[in-house]
């Protein structure tokens, strides 16, 4: 294979056998074509901005995985996916981690790009990829740097995180903390789940944050118009015999599929919906004559939430920031 | 693509585009889940089992198996239906993936480690679907080769169990020192018996103990069998065959399915296989192949997925239709068919002949119930959902069920000319019970007014430290309502298993209010 740095070239004459027994393996029907595509593209590249000569474990986490990524399309075909690029620029600043162990970085990296990617857009993922490569150097170990990419998952969006992040990030010390959400500062009680980490003033008047769900066919999740509920897992909209948890925080609002045998929530203060679709919640109220068409309605964990009968969109509401 | 790379080759993932599970709370680890794997897995084998499992089913269906049939039926929009022939035989063309139960239930069985009757005549490849499936399960071709038992008039326990070694039986002092070299097929996980009606009675009472219990015995010897997925094959459906088989062995049957007829359009496909020169028993993707651990898994994640509170009820009010029988006793408990049946007399013919209790011989017994849940979660789990939906439960009851209710075939439901084919076909006849009775649930209304539910729930709640006011406030609200169902009038299966658990309440309230007044 021409057009290599003569480390990989080496490296790769060094392997031969062990990486064309991965490739009868793992490899069986791809075109020979691709493979090469992603080595010279991806992997030289790679080895090459180490900070440290490349090794075997290296080139082969990185040949093995590949090859799995290419079934998969997350490497890609002539020219290099987004994902790739990505690699090339972050892999390496990952220094003595992928140094230690560089089949399990590497598999994480691609698995949670992946998982954002899905869920939030490529945009999302290159830049959860590369806000995790800057702070990689003062990670201890993978254990830690995961967590961390966790945190990040959140910040970029991923709300369903929310809970398992604020676990981590209220265990970290401020300064990480700060790193990880510009502020230090992070209030984890659900009325303040609308309010950025660092808020300085008090909560702000129940307003609406935004419209979440969507029609099937325009990529949304609901087939029909949804309806809601509180259940002890959060709010829990049916839609066509399928149920999916409202996620909902100051990083996004997500509804992702659950299963419709949470039990009803205890009973908390309630919203009402008065004359001329006004919404009222805990003495505050707001008006919109869309809501007096609202099929239901329901409060749970300081989320409110709308739903109306001739729509596939959620208006969410809650407390922000006072302006 | 050649014909023998057509025979080995596999669906891409997804299989079922709209499967996704959910987990109850955001872990870790989920975000570094995905397309190439987790820590724990090798690079390669990184699909979620239930997407292998289908694209087992798949590789089965679309190369292995000419199996073009779809009777398990789903649908996400109405479907087209049409009327053929004199009969006006409905054909559906079901709008959401649907499967073939001749190769799906045997699967779901290697899912859940249960026992699958196949029946059918000869030459319907029973054996081979029975083999494919060792294959999967990781077996070589002669592993399961030797594996298979051949039932045949002459088989003996020994040749089903295992020998004596003729040196330590000369020898031995005691049953404990004779040496037995048991039998292979007995410590795999995969079990094939061929032919099982044609075994000898007194080694079928061998075969129900290494069936039931896991375990063979021979001189004072115990050999304990591994958890395993079992198949047995036989042409006739009615349990004939040369010998009789033994109810007990009937009864650990869980699911039964039947080998279709051979649609000739699809000879051309046979064809390629006698030109190809190869099985497809040789040509199993190794991508498909589990390991035990996925086995395990598999089992496990299965048993985790969720049945919905109000598809239970359904499931209560169904499985209590059949035990009923209102003339049997005297006592409230012994109103079952089973009194009817130790007493060895013939059922009272029905009041109402239509009635789901009057098309039974018998009621549904508690293993039955157990195995229609664990084959209810497998569908749901192997089609990637969240939970045990209706269609799952609808679908799979009547495979499950198909040795467990015995039909009446005199009951006056099956004279009537349009119900004469249920007497043959009992799929669409276990089908009809299960829709009729979701009919009443609705009409009852029981998801809203469930009465007898509600004293239970309040019940579980439990009695610890409850006054004896309230005590006596609710055997009055017991009382009150057993007086609303006296008012009723007719006694029908679900009533008598509701008045039975509100009789079972109230004693357990007395009870308590005795201790109560005992302490005070």
């Amino acid at each position: 294979m021409s057009g290599l740095s003569p480390a990989t070239a080496s490296l790769l004459a060094q392997e031969r056998e062990r990486l064309n027994a991965l490739h009868a393996r793992l490899g069986r029907g791809l075109d020979p074509e691709l493979v090469y595509a992603y080595v010279r593209r991806t992997i030289d590249p790679v080895l090459a901005a180490l900070p440290s000569s490349p090794t075997a474990a290296e080139l082969s986490a990185l040949f093995e995985l590949g090859l799995v990524a290419l079934r998969r399309g997350l490497v890609g075909g002539p020219s290099p996916t987004a994902f790739e690029r990505a690699l090339v620029r972050c892999l390496p600043r990952f220094g003595r981690h992928f140094r230690a162990a560089p089949r399990e970085l590497f598999r994480r990296l691609g698995n949670g790009y992946a998982r954002l990617a899905r869920e939030l857009g490529e945009p999302a993922a290159i830049e959860w990829m590369e806000s995790l490569a800057q702070i990689a150097g003062e990670a201890e170990g993978q254990g830690e740097l995961s967590e961390w990419g966790l945190v990040l998952a959140w910040r970029g969006g991923l709300a369903e995180a929310r809970s398992a992040a604020l676990d981590v990030a209220l265990g970290l010390p401020p300064a990480r903390r700060a790193a990880l959400l510009g502020h230090a500062e992070l209030d984890p009680s659900p009325l303040a789940r609308f309010c950025r980490p660092g808020r300085a003033t008090p909560l702000g008047p129940l307003r609406e944050i935004g419209q979440v769900g969507g029609f099937l066919g325009f990529g949304g999740p609901f087939r029909r118009p949804p309806s809601l509920r509180a259940t002890e897992a959060g709010i829990v909209a049916s839609s066509a015999g399928q149920s999916f948890l409202l996620h909902a925080d100051a990083f996004g609002l997500r509804f992702v599929p659950t299963a419709s045998t949470h039990a009803d929530a205890t009973p908390e203060a309630q919203p009402t919906l008065g004359a001329r679709g006004k919404l009222e919640w805990r003495g505050q109220s707001l008006t919109d004559a869309r809501f007096a068409r609202a099929s239901s309605l329901v409060a749970c964990d300081g989320v409110v939430a709308l739903s109306v009968a001739d729509s596939h969109h959620v208006h969410v509401f809650g407390h922000g920031e006072a302006d | 693509m050649s014909k023998t790379d057509r025979l080995s080759h596999l669906s891409r993932a997804p299989t079922n585009p709209r499967a996704e599970r959910a987990p109850a709370r955001f872990d870790v680890a989920e975000l570094y889940a995905g397309p190439l794997g987790d820590d724990a897995q090798e690079a390669g084998g990184a699909l979620p089992l239930d997407e292998k499992l289908r694209q087992a089913y798949f590789w089965i269906v679309n190369s292995a198996i000419i199996s073009p049939f779809y009777d398990i039926e789903y649908d996400e929009a109405p479907a087209t239906s049409f009327a053929l022939g004199d009969q006006r035989v409905s054909v559906r063309l079901p709008t959401a993936q649907s499967y073939s139960s001749y190769v799906l239930l045997p699967l779901l069985n290697l899912a859940v480690r249960r026992r699958c009757l196949l029946v059918g005549g000869p030459g319907r490849g029973k054996t081979v679907i029975a083999t494919i499936i060792g294959l999967l399960a990781g077996y070589s071709n002669r592993e399961m080769k030797q594996g298979i038992q051949h039932g045949q008039p002459q088989m003996t326990i020994a040749d089903l169990l295992g020998n004596p070694l003729p040196s330590s039986l000369v020898q031995a002092e005691s049953m404990e020192a004779v040496k037995i070299a048991w039998r292979k097929w007995l410590g795999m996980r995969v079990k094939i018996i061929d032919e099982y009606n044609r075994i000898p009675t007194r080694t079928q009472s061998a075969l129900l103990t290494v069936m039931a219990d896991d375990y063979a015995e021979m001189y004072d010897q115990i050999y304990e069998c591994p958890p395993a997925a079992w198949y047995l094959t036989a042409n006739d459906d009615a349990g004939g065959g040369t010998y009789q088989v033994i109810e007990a062995l009937r009864d650990r049957i869980d699911v039964v399915v039947k080998a279709l007829h051979f649609n000739t359009r699809f000879l051309g496909a046979l064809l390629d296989r006698i030109e190809a020169g190869v099985r497809p028993e040789e040509l199993v993707p190794p991508e498909i192949v589990f390991t035990q651990a996925e086995l395990d898994r598999m089992e496990k994640q299965i048993r985790a997925v969720p049945i919905p509170e109000p598809l239970l009820r359904r499931i209560e009010h169904f499985a209590a239709e059949f035990e009923l029988c209102e003339g049997a006793a005297q006592q409230l408990e012994y109103l079952t068919k089973d009194t009817v049946k130790l007493a060895g007399l013939e059922l009272p013919r029905a009041a109402d002949g239509q009635l789901a209790g009057a098309q039974t011989k018998n009621g549904l017994s508690v293993r039955a119930l157990q195995t229609c849940l664990v084959f209810a979660k497998a569908l749901a789990w192997f089609r990637g959902a969240h939970e045990v939906s209706f269609e799952d439960l609808r679908q799979i009851l009547p495979f499950v069920l198909h040795d467990k209710l015995v039909q009446n075939r005199e009951a006056a439901f099956f004279e009537a000319p349009e119900h004469a084919a249920y007497r043959t076909d009992l799929v669409s006849w276990i089908r009809r019970l299960f829709d009729r009775s979701c009919e009443d649930y609705d009409r009852a209304g029981r998801d809203r007014n469930d009465v007898v539910g509600q004293h239970l729930a309040l019940f579980e709640q439990g009695l610890e430290g409850l006054a004896e006011e309230v005590v006596d406030s609710r055997l009055a609200t017991i009382e009150r309502s057993l007086r609303e169902l006296e008012a009723g009038g007719k006694l029908l299966g679900p009533l008598y298993d509701d008045v039975l658990a509100l009789k079972y309440l109230h004693q357990r309230y007395t009870n308590y209010r005795a201790w109560l007044r005992c302490r005070a």
